[in-house]
């Protein structure tokens, strides 16, 4: 195998496991968001609407760790795993 | 398949200095391409204002009250002057968004360069109002609370307030374009490798291929369109207020 060749083997594999290791967080935090609004939304049915609202936006705030963790496997994938 | 993370770019040298110009042209044209859109769809709006309002008019209405409602919850009367700002950056993130949709266009805001840009202008302006509001010494001395410690951490948190805002925005769009142009090829490599290559053009794998654009164009894009203006309101009344 030469050096390239395992350089390619080591960014591919990293950038697997960066992504996998760096999704575990954001998934944590958004599925404890989404079961606080559905106990929030069941003892106040009426603000529903508004609750889901709050839920989108901080579910997209909590996804942010996992997009830096993407960008670093993207930056693995096609900056180191190409050349 | 390497190509789906690439942007055009170009560059010139400027006569007689030893200056470059580096441009990307498919990420300007786009970018002009949303301008227009916008323009045309204000004028159509604007020319609709009578009385009782059109459809779409009342529909822009509606948006326009939505923000006005949540700015002024955020900062008081003074969210009427940053409203038409929000609703700004609101409709050129979104259409920037769908644009990439459209198989064959480019969505502006899978070029970090655009996402960076907007989050520097909401950077200065929140920097500026923060200023003419309070004064300069003022502003200063928010850096040093509570004590004077706490001054590189504050200025860190300034800059990682720039950073996240844009990158976030960028990484959602980026991905999603990573994923319309991977999921054709890999459908169609698969049904390859296993050997019933007639069955990858069949309604159903075409309507998952779809489901997935819509989710990742549509839902997604919408859904960071409004999480990028109203994280911009917050930051432009978080440094007015403190």
């Amino acid at each position: 195998m030469s050096a390239s060749e395992l350089i390619r083997l080591v960014a591919f594999a990293s950038s697997a496991i960066c992504m996998g290791m760096g999704a575990i967080g954001s998934a944590i935090g958004i599925g404890a968001i989404g079961a606080k609004d559905i106990k929030g939304s069941s003892i106040n049915p009426k603000e529903e609407g508004p609750l889901l609202k709050t839920m989108l936006i901080a579910m997209a705030i909590a996804s942010t760790t996992a997009m830096y963790a993407l960008l670093v496997a993207l930056l693995l994938l096609f900056v180191i795993g190409v050349v | 398949m390497n190509d789906a993370g690439t942007i055009l770019t170009r560059a010139f040298k400027i006569p007689g200095t030893n200056l470059q110009f580096v441009y990307n042209p498919e990420t300007l044209f786009y970018t002009w391409v949303v301008i227009f859109a916008i323009l045309i769809f204000s004028v159509l709006i604007a020319r609709t204002i009578k009385r009782p309002p059109s459809r779409l008019f009342a529909g822009f209405e509606l948006l326009y009250t939505a923000f006005l409602e949540m700015a002024e919850d955020s900062m008081g009367p003074d969210g009427r002057k940053f409203t038409p700002l929000v609703v700004t950056i609101f409709l050129f993130v979104l259409i920037s968004n769908w644009l990439g949709v459209v198989p064959g266009l480019m969505s502006p805001t899978q070029d970090l360069n655009t996402c960076l840009g907007l989050g520097l202008l909401v950077f200065v302006i929140a920097h500026a109002s923060a200023i003419a509001k309070k004064g300069f010494v003022k502003y200063l001395k928010s850096y040093l609370e509570p004590f004077f410690l706490f001054l590189p951490i504050n200025i860190i948190g300034e800059i990682g307030k720039l950073v996240s805002h844009s990158f976030r925005l960028f990484g959602n769009i980026f991905a999603g374009a990573i994923i319309f142009a991977l999921t054709g090829p890999v459908i169609i490599k698969t049904f390859d490798a296993i050997g019933m290559p007639e069955y990858a053009a069949s309604p159903f794998i075409f309507g998952a291929y779809l489901t997935s654009q819509a989710f990742f164009g549509l839902f997604v894009g919408t859904v960071q369109a409004l999480v990028f203006a109203l994280l911009a309101l917050t930051y432009i009344a978080i440094l007015r207020e403190a």
